[in-house]
């Protein structure tokens, strides 16, 4: 339960940055889905009940506030969630290097998906795809994910007062 | 009969299947936010609030701090264009009692109403894909879904949620956004739609349309939801390619996106008059 309250409090934030200061002129084409490394660590590293809630609920999050459809992200983040718990029952992938090729693959599997899905659709909202963005993303997300998940950990393992806990 | 492993694909492929087909349906119906939805955006909006203020301050004192010793000059430049705007402001006035004159003479009805709701930007579409602002306005300050945001630069985009204090608003930019609009200068129509990188594509003009680069294009009111008159860019770019009917035009949204802060929400349909052709 605390687990599941602390990465909440860090998925809003998240939320909120990326929707406020790193929306600004400055980021732009700087920026990648920063649920994604998240929902990895979510998926690597806690258990289903704690993990899959707060998916569902980041995916929701994004839904409300996007301009896409309703389910988009929530759909996305789900499957990716279920993927790394999959994947987790066949391989060993608790090193630095292959969680970072996790996120790698999180955040162009996001791109892929939403270019297809919206394809598949047909309802026109994907007309234009800059690949030279998504690049960007993906090696941004390559560079940042180790040190993202070292502040995952470190956020996991904080010790709160003992006053708070009661 | 089957083996765990088989059951748990076929299970996946089932749940694949009808998670696209739920968003499938989605995409095709407008259903109003749930309650959910509302209660989850006057939350999440309500810290978007919290941390824009505070960035808007920071650059506020920012700003003030460094441009203070570029307002001096800066102010003299202002008195010079304020005297010369109170000189077209005159002439305006007078524009609009003979436009009034003629118009009462050929029996126009002409609707005017400044119902106008001013709104904060609080924050931004999440993702890169898509397009949207969220404003501090919703359904307890008459907000509702459809109607047409502006700013004193132009047309900014349309009201496509609501929730009771903040709303959604679909850019101009964005590429599910049309604007049925018209070029100032000739009257051709067109539908001007999101591009990518902010800009918008004019598109279905005639190619034997006089089309030339700055041209000022303007909502034509037609569309039912803009009111008609509105700036909304200027041409950019024009490509006439040798084959087709249309012509591919590019404009530069009037309004700066990036930097949009203030927005006003129009409550009731009216029709402004404000371009200069009309007004001649």
């Amino acid at each position: 339960m605390r687990d599941f309250f602390l990465f909440l409090a860090l998925g809003i934030i998240i939320f909120v940055a990326e929707s406020t200061v790193l929306a600004m002129p400055t980021f732009q084409g700087l920026r990648y889905d920063l649920f994604i490394p998240l929902i990895i660590f979510l998926g690597l590293y806690q258990s289903i009940h704690v993990g899959l809630p707060l998916c569902i609920l980041f995916g929701f999050f994004m839904d409300v506030f996007s301009g896409g459809v309703f389910g988009l992200f929530l759909s996305i983040y789900f499957w990716l969630f279920c993927f790394v718990k999959a994947v987790l029952r066949f391989l060993d992938l608790q090193s630095s290097f292959l969680e970072a090729t996790l996120v790698v693959s999180g955040v162009l599997a996001e791109n892929l998906i939403i270019i297809l899905l919206m394809a598949l659709l047909g309802t026109g909202q994907i007309r234009y795809v800059s690949v030279q963005g998504v690049i960007v993303q993906t090696l941004l997300a390559g560079a940042t994910a180790p040190l993202m998940f070292v502040a995952f950990f470190k956020l996991r393992d904080i010790r709160f007062p003992k006053f708070f806990i009661r | 009969m089957f083996s765990k492993k088989i059951v748990i694909i076929i299970t996946a492929i089932a749940l694949l299947l009808i998670n696209i087909v739920i968003i499938s349906v989605g995409a095709r119906s407008e259903s109003e936010l749930g309650f959910f939805s509302k209660v989850g955006v006057e939350v999440l909006a309500s810290c978007q609030r919290s941390v824009t203020s505070i960035f808007q301050y920071s650059h506020v004192t920012w700003s003030r701090y460094f441009d203070l010793i570029l307002v001096q000059e800066e102010n003299k430049q202002l008195r010079a264009t304020i005297r010369s705007l109170k000189n077209r402001v005159n002439q305006l006035k007078e524009s609009e009692i003979a436009n009034k004159r003629l118009r009462a003479l050929l029996d126009f009805k002409l609707v005017i109403s400044d119902e106008t709701i001013p709104a904060e930007v609080i924050g931004k579409e999440p993702s890169k894909w898509f397009k949207t602002i969220i404003i501090n306005k919703g359904t307890a300050s008459g907000v509702c879904r459809g109607m047409p945001v502006v700013a004193p630069d132009g047309i900014v985009g349309q009201v496509i949620n609501v929730s009771y204090h903040y709303s959604k608003v679909l850019l101009i930019i964005d590429q599910n956004s049309a604007v049925d609009a018209l070029i100032q200068r000739t009257r051709s129509r067109g539908i001007v739609e999101g591009e990518r990188r902010g800009l918008c594509r004019f598109e279905y003009v005639l190619r034997k349309a006089d089309v030339q680069e700055g041209d000022v294009v303007i909502s034509s009111g037609l569309g039912g939801v803009f009111p008609k008159g509105l700036r909304i860019g200027h041409v950019s770019n024009i490509v006439k390619s040798h084959a087709g009917i249309f012509q591919e035009v590019i404009l530069q949204p009037h309004v700066d996106f990036a930097r949009l802060g203030e927005v006003f929400v129009v409550i009731k349909k009216q029709t402004f008059f404000g371009n200069e052709e009309e007004r001649e």
